[in-house]
């Protein structure tokens, strides 16, 4: 074979577009082959807060605690992971963690209790900085750990090889919630002390799949752990994530057969898709659990005027955004989403409780009537100083950027748009007095109305740098409820503690409460078991590929 | 030709210098980033910050910060990186080759592309083949090398199915038959604007006396055309293609970007996106110091070519 046609010969075609094999039950084998706009960041799970670190570190760790495998946008259920069995003192401060026998972590050592403590110590290291310590921060000594003070959780004992006890300065009725998180994963001290720096590049864990190659910038290398604790070992041999890949770029790649899924579309390439009948019925839209909205701050003019923020959410036509972005996403007017306790729907209030919420509906009349109102308005005329909106530089944040700077315009209030990266945006919204208003969305680490409203509205929250609570809203009676309800373990009147604190800050609005987006992901027909998740977006640990010729496990028996 | 060539370096040195010296005004300055604060994470302890701040020598007053700094990047120390923690210079080592491979690339495309067809175009001057050349030659060099790029992905990637869609392929033959597509993008403005100056060039040295006395010598018109005209006109072509491949070395952002390919301009992009500070400033350096070689080497190449300009 000459040259030239053995470099045309050389194709790869991982899993390809023809349909599946019509296999009923699930097979082994093949290789899943995923993309993404950004690479992996770190795949240390106390350091990572991204998504696309998150879904690849879900393939690497477990937690003690899973989310089960039906878990969707509507129902999130939890299971043992790690741990076969857990108990709660009936004060809510005292958890008892029964571990799983036989675990190996994939360097072929078992998996012992004080492998726990040492992982969920280690959030508290000052050197490591992990945001993972405020999903923790309710272990008693945690404090003292994040002060120096000593190099050992007092709430935080292994009794037994198996079992994990933990002690809470407070109830906290989302605890279980923190120990699913990528932050609970559990890792082996001695590789992390012996890889250094390097650990967060060469990761070992529990996880059905272990990292095998790691190119930075361009792919990352799973393979399968053939003694995965779980029974038998995963269906497929490997998953491969290609990083750097643009959207339009991604979509070709999947209808050449080169990608196995994908989750991020160009609104041109969604209708197409969605219209056409070869990829149409491959298409989901899975309802996801997040807000949209723009942060207005309230300690800068002229958004420190209550009747100014008023009449600027009031003049935001979520309808006209729902038709920009092809009827993805869904207007709303409560921060906390569908499917969580204390979120709201219009219809379902009563007058008296839609009064509180008036101001996050489109109502032009309203929105002249509090506008007029303002400080910074005289004669139907804008005297504030001029305003910029800060976006980001993808599509959904530009078109909801030009929406709204229309709808203001519309209501007499001028405004320029500033575009700029995540990094910068995060650190610049993040800074007391800093932006006046800007593009924002909040995407659940957990599926509870504490991770939307506690962690962006509470004082506490507030910081000079890297702020969560990114309006700087501060309200004496909003802060008493959220600190009554982090600690109510009654699930009813939880909610209702939680419902009342969302009214106030519907009607204080340091936020434009706008919508709640909606997943897409586009699979190849012989892709099977792959599911968007909630919390890690691409849950693959349970995919297959539906090829003519399977193989047996090594491990024997079918999961 | 010493004094020339001492000269030259002594600038080269200069400009070197002044982007350093730039780059550090980016870096350690610029009161919107704080190199502790981002080395240290988002969620670092002011104790931890300010202990980095200590080791660094950010807390040391500024012209010995710069000092300190020159004398680093003097010595082949471009820093950490802020994500992985690696020598910067080792991040550029990886990404280089792959810039070379396509800058090459690109390269052949904007000769064996560019220069034949404006000769064409020259030796057919003011007809209809002359003018449809110069109109495709105008469309490569206005069109934009996003829109380039994904037609040449979507005819030749998905469509003929000849290359891979982006990304580095494995093993040699692989990353060579990736690297096709970007090169051909990243050559294809080159090749159109090549062709508009070698058919001006050649136009220019046509009307020449030497042409005619060539022609008057009985020298058969290929004979003419290659060893008198061509050679002549093709000396500012040279000066440019060295300038070029200088550029093409600093790395190709959108090229890169569209086609995943691991090159300097996607460590660039990838390092400003994530504000990775020292990565980005090692690109610069590197992009200024392969730019800065080219027209070294290209003022060289002229002065060999024509001695006069020794004298200017």
């Amino acid at each position: 074979m000459s040259p030239l046609l053995l470099l045309l010969a050389c194709t790869a075609n991982p899993d390809g577009l023809t349909p599946g094999a019509g296999n009923t039950a699930p097979v082994y084998g093949g290789t899943f082959v995923y993309a993404d706009e950004d690479d992996i960041r770190t795949l240390d799970p106390a350091i990572g807060y991204d998504e696309v670190s998150w879904t690849a570190m879900h393939l690497v760790f477990d937690q003690l605690i899973a989310y089960a495998p039906d878990t969707d946008g509507t129902e999130v259920r939890m299971v043992g992971g790690l741990a076969e069995s857990w108990d709660v003192s009936e004060d809510g401060l005292v958890w008892t963690f029964r571990l799983r026998p036989g675990v190996t972590f994939h360097n072929g050592r078992e998996l012992v209790a004080d492998d726990v403590v040492y992982s969920w110590t280690r959030l508290f290291d000052p050197e490591l900085a992990s945001p993972g310590a405020d999903f923790f921060g309710g272990i008693s000594g945690s404090q003292a750990m994040l002060d120096g003070e000593t190099d050992h959780l007092a709430g935080l004992v292994a009794l037994d090889t198996r079992t994990v006890q933990v002690t809470l300065d407070a109830p906290d009725a989302t605890f279980a919630n923190a120990v699913a998180m990528v932050f609970g994963s559990v890792v082996p001290r001695e590789e992390v002390e012996a890889r250094g720096e390097q650990w967060a590049f060469s990761p070992v864990g529990t996880g059905p799949f272990e990292l095998s190659e790691w190119q930075l910038g361009e792919k990352t290398v799973f393979v399968a752990d053939e003694d995965h604790w779980e029974p038998g070992r995963p269906y497929l041999d490997e998953i491969v994530h290609l990083a750097g890949y643009p959207r339009t770029v991604q979509f070709l790649k999947l209808e050449a057969g080169e990608l196995s899924q994908i989750n991020r579309m160009s609104s041109p390439d969604y209708l197409w898709a969605r219209q056409d009948e070869r990829w149409g019925p491959l298409l989901q839209e899975v309802p996801s659990i997040d807000t949209y909205g723009e942060m207005m701050n309230t300690e800068l003019p002229p958004f420190d005027d209550l009747a100014f923020r008023q009449g600027v959410a009031a003049s935001i036509d979520r309808e006209k955004l729902k038709k920009l972005r092809n009827g993805r996403y869904r207007p709303t007017i409560s921060w906390v989403p569908p499917g969580l306790a204390a979120h709201v729907e219009w219809d379902e209030l009563s007058a008296d409780e839609q009064h509180a919420y008036r101001y996050q509906r489109h109502d032009p009349a309203l929105a002249k009537q509090r506008l007029s109102e303002s400080r910074y308005m005289q004669d139907g005329r804008y005297v504030g100083p001029p305003i910029v909106y800060w976006a980001l530089s993808d599509e959904a944040s530009l078109t909801t950027a030009q929406s709204v700077q229309q709808d203001l315009s519309l209501a007499g209030v001028p405004m320029t748009v500033k575009t700029t990266t995540f990094p910068a945006y995060l650190a610049a919204v993040g800074q007391p007095k800093t932006v006046q208003i800007a593009y924002t969305a909040w995407v659940m680490d957990y599926p509870d109305p504490r991770n939307f409203l506690e962690v962006i509205f509470s004082c506490d929250m507030r910081a000079e740098q890297n702020s969560q609570n990114t309006s700087f809203y501060c309200d004496d009676e909003t802060e008493r409820l959220l600190d009554a309800a982090a600690v109510e373990v009654d699930p009813d009147v939880r909610a209702d503690l939680y419902e009342r604190a969302q009214a106030r800050i519907a009607e204080a609005a340091p936020v434009a409460i706008e919508y709640h987006s909606t997943s897409l992901s586009l699979v190849q027909p012989r892709v099977k078991g792959f599911r968007v998740h909630p919390i890690w977006t691409r849950d693959m640990r349970e995919a297959w590929l539906d090829v003519p010729e399977g193989r047996p496990t090594r491990a024997g028996g079918a999961r | 030709m010493m004094a020339f060539l001492s000269r030259r370096m002594a600038w080269a040195v200069v400009t070197l210098w002044l982007v350093v010296s730039g780059s550090f005004v980016l870096a350690y300055v610029m009161p919107a980033s704080d190199p502790a604060r981002m080395m240290a994470g988002p969620h670092a302890s002011a104790e931890v910050v300010q202990r980095i701040r200590t080791e660094l020598y950010l807390d040391r007053p500024l012209p010995e910060q710069y000092v300190r700094y020159v004398g680093r990047v003097a010595h082949g120390d471009l820093g950490q990186s802020y994500r992985n923690k690696e020598p910067v210079t080792a991040a550029l080592a990886r990404s280089l080759p792959w810039t070379a491979l396509i800058a090459v690339g690109a390269s052949l495309v904007q000769l064996l592309i560019g220069v034949p067809i404006g000769l064409f175009a020259a030796l057919r001057r003011r007809s209809l083949a002359d003018a449809a050349a110069m109109a495709v030659a105008l469309v490569g060099i206005s069109a934009p090398t996003f829109l380039t790029g994904l037609g040449i992905m979507y005819v030749f990637g998905f469509q003929l199915g000849w290359f891979p869609l982006g990304g580095l392929g494995d093993g040699f033959f692989g990353a060579l038959r990736s690297a096709v597509l970007p090169s051909l993008t990243l050559g294809i403005a080159g090749a159109a604007y090549y062709s508009r100056l070698t058919r001006g060039e050649y136009l220019d040295v046509a009307s020449r006396d030497f042409m005619r006395t060539a022609r008057a010598k009985g020298l058969s018109e290929r004979l003419v055309v290659l060893k008198h005209g061509m050679r002549n006109a093709l000396i500012p072509v040279v000066t440019f293609f060295g300038i070029d491949l200088g550029v093409l070395l600093g790395g190709a952002v959108v090229t890169e970007t569209i086609f995943a390919w691991p090159g300097m301009g996607k460590l660039a992009i990838d390092s400003v996106l994530q504000q990775d500070f020292p990565v980005m400033l090692g690109c610069v350096v590197v992009a200024s110091a392969a730019i800065v070689t080219a027209n070294l080497v290209v003022d060289l190449v002229y002065a060999w070519l024509d001695p006069r300009i020794r004298l200017g």
